[in-house]
């Protein structure tokens, strides 16, 4: 079965501990708010074309702080439904998470990064790259936050256009991942390593051995949880008659959520409520 | 690809754990007798702590400073293969210098963006003697530096506490002040122990104060406690 552009996928990771006792549901709820969010605009350019110029600017000048008020509104009607002692800044601090999110449209991909995290994108030639450079803001254990304060201002944003061929795969990873390998080249053979596993023994092979890979990993590596969503097989969406021109010569491929904070466009929403 | 997982070669995380040890002339006799002798004494119960998270790999280095500055041990040493060697005490106090040379080592490379928040533990009894601002400023200008976990003890009642606050420059964290023998044991088992244990917790360990996040790591705040009980008044000849 092919993936069919487009695609969203949204990975987070709430930071833990007694500071952040509600950041599972702080990841939780960010997931729906950007999968809700990016739907809407990529619906939108559906009935409203715009030109990738104007997309691109509206997405670098808006997109990162539309998700984040999103969120906070979102956090914000939890903690009326669950109230606390705390004032609504100290409450929101409780539910503190980080978050990727990619969107895959047939002309274009979208990323967002806020915190920690890797994002890895490998081509049909197995090639590796990563759309946000690694930075130094971000690194022993404390990242940047959905519940600080204007953390929109630290995000990541990037859109590109896609060229003949949409990525062989896509990979968003919690920074539990890539801290458990020995250095940045031997975490990004992940990527190649994982489409090859798809492309000999499928997906469903793949994603029911992934999570004793993980935990492998974990332990021989960060001891960190790790949290990874993966999208492969992507297909354009052809006029009707058309056949998809990327899958000769490979095997039926689908996309593979795999945590309860990871979902896709087509999964049904995380079963937070987002507001806006 | 390896038959076991995806990528390459996985790792532990390093920490590298600094002590900055004032060898000033007023540190000799009993006080860096004791110095040598608490240290010597904590590595078993750092090992005892560095065995409960095999995902840290610990590596310690010392510095010294007193006239001028120097690396003890330069070379980030694994701490199932460190062995003390006793420091002996003469010249003035050049805390800066020790500073400046620590914050080189902070640099990346050779620290990696990868590692664990270093924890630098600063012991001093007294007035630095040179341009000590110089070195702390030195050590925040390195983004290690600033996600350094610091921690600062006073040997006797001459130390400068102000400067030692300024190198730990955390609002909660105060210098730790051991007038005693004991104390300075207390703190440096304290220090070497539970601050490297919060250090150490991966981020998402149930329980680990702090974890991941906006502000990183807590660390834990000592009690004057000794042996588990209030100290009482120490006898007068005790107290440096």
């Amino acid at each position: 079965m092919e993936t069919q552009l487009p695609v969203i996928m949204a990975v987070a990771d709430g930071h833990g501990g007694e500071v952040y006792a509600r950041s599972a549901r702080g990841a939780q709820l960010v997931v729906g708010c950007a999968i809700k969010l990016l739907s809407e605009v990529l619906t939108t350019l559906q009935t409203n074309p715009v030109s990738y110029s104007l997309l691109k600017r509206e997405a670098e000048e808006r997109l990162a702080r539309d998700l984040v008020q999103r969120w906070l509104a979102a956090v914000d009607q939890d903690i009326k439904r669950k109230p606390m002692p705390e004032s609504t800044e100290d409450a929101r601090r409780l539910y503190g998470t980080t978050l990727l999110v990619t969107a895959v449209a047939d002309e274009f991909m979208l990323f967002v990064q806020i915190g920690d995290g890797d994002i890895r994108i490998v081509t049909e030639e197995g090639e590796v790259y990563a759309p946000f450079p690694s930075e130094n803001r971000v690194m022993g254990n404390e990242t940047y936050s959905l519940c600080m304060k204007d953390v929109w201002k630290y995000a990541r944003v990037r859109f590109q256009m896609i060229g003949q061929r949409p990525p062989a795969l896509v990979l968003l990873a919690t920074d539990g991942y890539s801290n458990s390998f020995s250095s940045a080249e031997d975490f990004d053979r992940v990527g190649p390593d994982l489409l090859g596993v798809i492309r000999t023994e499928g997906v469903a092979k793949t994603a029911a051995r992934l999570a004793k890979w993980l935990q492998t990993t974990s332990e021989e590596g960060s001891g960190d949880d790790i949290t990874l969503g993966v999208i492969c097989g992507l297909v354009r969406s052809a006029p009707a008659g058309d056949p998809p021109d990327s899958m000769a010569g490979q095997l039926p491929q689908d996309q593979v959520p795999f945590d309860d904070a990871t979902a896709d466009a087509r999964a049904d929403e995380s079963s937070g409520s987002c507001a806006g | 690809m390896s038959k076991l997982r995806p990528g390459g070669e996985l790792a532990s995380r390093p920490l590298h754990f600094i002590w900055i040890l004032d060898c000033s002339g007023s540190m000799s006799g009993d006080k860096i007798q004791q110095l040598n002798m608490a240290i010597q004494e904590a590595l078993p119960h750092m090992r005892g702590v560095a065995d409960e998270n095999p995902n840290a790999k610990v590596l310690i280095r010392v510095l010294t400073f007193s006239s001028g500055a120097r690396w003890h041990v330069a070379t980030p040493t694994p701490l199932e293969d460190f062995k003390w060697t006793n420091i002996e005490a003469d010249g003035v106090t050049d805390l800066g210098q020790g500073l400046v040379m620590v914050a080189e080592q902070l640099r990346i490379p050779p620290m990696e963006s990868r590692s664990l928040p270093p924890v630098l533990v600063l012991i001093s009894d007294g007035q630095p003697t040179d341009d000590y601002k110089s070195g702390l400023k030195a050590i925040k200008e390195q983004d290690w530096g600033k996600k350094a976990v610091r921690i600062a003890i006073a040997t006797g009642g001459d130390a400068d506490i102000d400067v030692l606050a300024q190198f730990i420059d955390h609002p909660e964290i105060k210098p730790l002040q051991a007038m005693t023998a004991d104390q300075l044991v207390h703190y440096i088992r304290w220090a070497s122990t539970e601050v490297l244990k919060q250090a150490s917790s991966p981020a998402s360990q149930d329980g680990a104060p702090g974890s991941a996040g906006p502000g990183g790591p807590g660390v834990p705040i000592p009690t004057a406690q000794i042996g588990g009980s209030n100290p009482s008044t120490p006898a007068a000849d005790d107290v440096w």
